[in-house]
């Protein structure tokens, strides 16, 4: 919201004039009814202790983050070249290797990856796009917008953002009308049109499901969102069958013929005569519909291969071999311990980076040298000797921070951006972004597995 | 719709309807401990315990005397948390709120959201309270709060429920739930009532049992003051007038399932369609002369399990090979 201490950024000061208008009780209440709004609907994220499972209500901030239209335009720009250039070098990497065979990505990487589907080799995708829809996470740092990771198999939080807003923009009614803050609403109708271009069938009124792992998973709250959001049927593995090679649900008046599915289901449990056998949560036989053409499957199985931590590395190259241009987002800088000088820097310089496993997600396993003990360090640097190609470095980020009304007083807390990008027959983003917050003071997690909080984005006309 | 979603809307009429049922039963109850003699406590905490199939968390089965508590005032306080907090009791109210919760939770976008925050906050309130904050104030208002939250839930279903097949499904369950809960309840009082065991209980179970299901009005008004168990039984049974008598509710699940029309086990469901006009039929043509009426509402209890066993096998869990493929 600051350049400096005393200094609003342009487009927030008519926010922050605002603020000052009201008074801590004023504010409170405000931020009392955005909470109860999402309490009184549960709107939730499931935690998973060591113990115990529980239901936690996401924690939403009162305060929105404004970003500037032109700004906003750039990350568009580059989110739309990005996720270009990764469909490419999955349909790649799945059909003619051609971008391993120039050399450009070193080839155990990619063969080596533990989300490397081998079962995909040689099928038909859909549309060319495999990652129907991406969640990219960016951070901003001292010299602007950084791509963190791109989330290319299920990335969740999309509902939280359409939640923040409506929670937002009821309490904040003046101000929200006089910014002219670009729609968010839009995305349920965006994705619609996005799963129905993936329709197999051609029929007009496609059958499209969400496939859930169910209640006991972390975003069930957003499944049941984006099912109601898009007119689907929340379905669980145990409602489908596979017949004469079509896709099924069981419903009242007898087995409806599935077109499209978008799974919020890992790889490993989509099919178990395909993929983990004790998977109970999938569909046996659904990888054979699939590799005939029968049902759509959104997004593809195989697509972590490209999210994996290792191949980011390398995805401003990706884009210079596949669209011949340049990356109009830039990466974090990242060092891969596979590498051996790249080990030697890290080793060295531990107390200043972050590592992260490749294969990870959700915050777990990150390593943050700076806050770690010295016997978590040592400990820490024999397990990255151990298996060096496991991990990733990257330094510690001076992450952008916005206010957050904690406390009742505003605080700094550090932030990240979550825009959603949906590629079908071409690639939308709506005009806004989930907002995570690392709520604890100093913290750099923001992961809502980890107990980041939420806020909503306005995208100003400015 | 998903034959899964339909299984968690029966549910949800099913679980409210019991929590409902037992909130009831527990009004007359905690009143009962105001002013009542010991031995129509005791008849009280045994016949919610009988007719739900549980077993007490106080000792199993103790007898009743005049000079012994048996289940009396001293452990009511204990029986009281069971029935409606105790997360280990399936039949405490706590536990009928939170799995009609769950049920919701899970098929979400089949309810509207005015149900589901209403539900929720239901679910919340009891979630937050303890035996001990209702105990020392009122409890009496405390079951009447989750009767009127139920009745609430429902009144708001019944204004912003897509009028599908869900609404049919949570009708279903509801009546279904209700028509099973009142057999086991009236069997036990048949059974009960013919025992010397608890003494002179001077009307007030059959007294009871009425104003649990707001029939004490009606039957004063049609009957007068003084309590005839057979009447009273005969209202509570096949009454066509009385929302809360059993041959209403059974009469509900054969219009709800005309609605349905075929499922797709098409023989199963037609078989629950005829299975519940028999047990209207019995209710209407046979229960009036029958002599043995214990023996009757035995038939009609084990019927109604039945019936619910055809439902969910016509919609819900239905064999693949003979269905109709759309």
């Amino acid at each position: 919201m600051f350049e400096s201490p005393q200094d609003p950024r342009s487009h927030c000061r008519r926010l922050l004039d605002e603020l000052l208008t009201m008074s801590v009780e004023e504010i409170d209440s405000v931020h009392e009814r955005v909470t109860r709004t999402f309490s009184s609907q549960s709107i939730s994220f499931t935690l998973y202790g060591e113990d115990e499972v529980s239901e936690r209500i996401i924690p939403i901030d009162c305060i929105p983050r404004i970003l500037p239209a032109s700004e906003w335009d750039v990350l568009d720009a580059g989110l739309k070249q990005r996720i270009a250039t990764l469909n490419h070098f999955i349909v790649d990497v799945y059909s003619n290797c051609r971008i391993l065979e120039d050399g450009v990505i070193p080839v155990d990487i990619v063969k080596g990856c533990p989300q490397y589907r081998i079962e995909m080799h040689g099928v038909q995708i859909p549309l060319n796009a495999p990652v129907g829809v991406c969640g990219t996470d960016l951070v901003r740092t001292h010299d602007g917008f950084r791509v963190l990771e791109d989330n290319l198999r299920v990335p969740s939080g999309v509902s939280y953002m359409i939640a923040n807003r409506q929670a937002t923009k009821a309490n904040f009614r003046r101000i929200y009308r006089d910014y002219h803050v670009r729609e968010v609403e839009q995305y349920g109708r965006q994705l619609y049109e996005t799963l129905s271009e993936f329709n197999p069938h051609g029929n007009n009124d496609p059958c499209i499901a969400l496939l859930t792992p169910g209640v006991f998973n972390s975003a069930f709250y957003e499944h049941m969102f984006l099912a109601d959001e898009i007119g689907a049927e929340l379905v669980e593995g145990r409602d489908l069958l596979v017949s004469d090679g079509f896709v099924y649900m069981r419903t009242t008046t007898g087995l409806r013929r599935v077109d499209v599915i978008y799974r919020r289901i890992d790889d490993d449990f989509l099919d178990p005569l395909f993929f983990r056998e004790d998977s109970i949560l999938g569909v046996p036989g659904l990888m054979h519909a699939y590799r005939r053409g029968n049902v759509a499957l959104v997004n593809a199985p195989g697509t972590g291969v490209a999210d994996d931590k290792s191949i980011y590395a390398f995805v401003p190259d990706m884009i210079r071999y596949y669209l011949s241009e340049e990356p109009i987002l830039e990466n974090v800088e990242t060092y891969l311990c596979r590498f051996p000088k790249d080990l030697e820097f890290t080793l060295d310089n531990i107390d200043k980076l972050v590592v992260k496993p490749v294969g990870g997600s959700g915050g777990y396993g990150l390593f943050l040298g700076s806050r770690a003990t010295k016997k978590e360090r040592s400990e820490f640097i024999e397990q990255l000797k151990a298996d060096p190609s496991n991990f990733i470095s990257q330094p510690e980020l001076a992450l952008s921070r916005a206010p957050c009304w904690i406390d009742r007083q505003l605080e700094p807390r550090c932030v990240d951006l979550r825009p959603f990008i949906l590629t079908g027959t071409n690639s939308r983003i709506v005009g806004g972004a989930f907002c995570r917050i690392a709520l604890p003071k100093d913290s750099l997690i923001v992961n809502s597995s980890q107990g980041g909080g939420a806020k909503d984005v306005w995208v100003v006309d400015f | 719709m998903l034959s899964r979603s339909a299984q968690g809307l029966y549910w949800i009429g099913r679980y409210l309807k019991r929590a409902e049922h037992i909130s009831r039963l527990m009004d007359v109850q905690v009143a009962a401990l105001i002013d009542r003699p010991l031995a129509h406590i005791y008849f009280g905490w045994a016949r919610l315990y009988s007719h739900l199939g549980i077993s007490s968390p106080v000792a199993a089965l103790r007898d009743w005397s005049e000079e012994s508590d048996g289940w009396g005032l001293a452990d009511s306080f204990t029986l009281a948390d069971d029935l409606t907090f105790t997360r280990t009791n399936d039949y405490s109210i706590y536990s009928c709120f939170e799995m009609g919760r769950e049920n919701a939770r899970q098929i979400r976008h089949c309810v509207s959201s005015e149900m589901w925050i209403c539900l929720n906050r239901s679910y919340f309130r009891v979630r937050e309270q303890r035996i001990e904050d209702i105990w020392t104030g009122n409890p009496q208002q405390f079951y009447a709060d989750m009767v009127q939250d139920i009745h609430t839930f429902m009144g708001v279903a019944s204004s912003t429920l897509y009028r599908d097949e869900g609404w049919d499904f949570l009708q279903i369950g509801r009546v279904i739930e209700h028509a099973q809960l009142m057999c086991a309840l009236l069997v036990f009082q048949v059974t009960e009532s013919e025992n010397e065991k608890y003494g002179d209980l001077e009307g007030y179970d059959w007294w009871s049992l009425l104003h649990c299901f707001q029939a004490d009005e009606a039957y004063q008004h049609y009957h007068g003051m003084k309590i005839e168990p057979n009447k009273v039984l005969n209202m509570l049974v096949n009454d066509v007038r009385l929302p809360n008598s059993v041959y209403f509710a059974l009469d509900q699940i054969c219009s709800r399932l005309d609605e349905l029309g075929d499922a797709p086990g098409n023989r199963s469901g037609a078989t629950a369609n005829r299975f519940a006009g028999r047990l209207t039929s019995i209710i209407q043509y046979e229960w009036p002369d029958a002599e043995d009426k214990k023996r009757m509402l035995v038939l009609l209890e084990n019927l109604a399990f039945r019936l619910h066993e055809y439902i969910s096998s016509a919609w819900f869990s239905y064999e693949i090979d003979d269905t109709v493929r759309l």
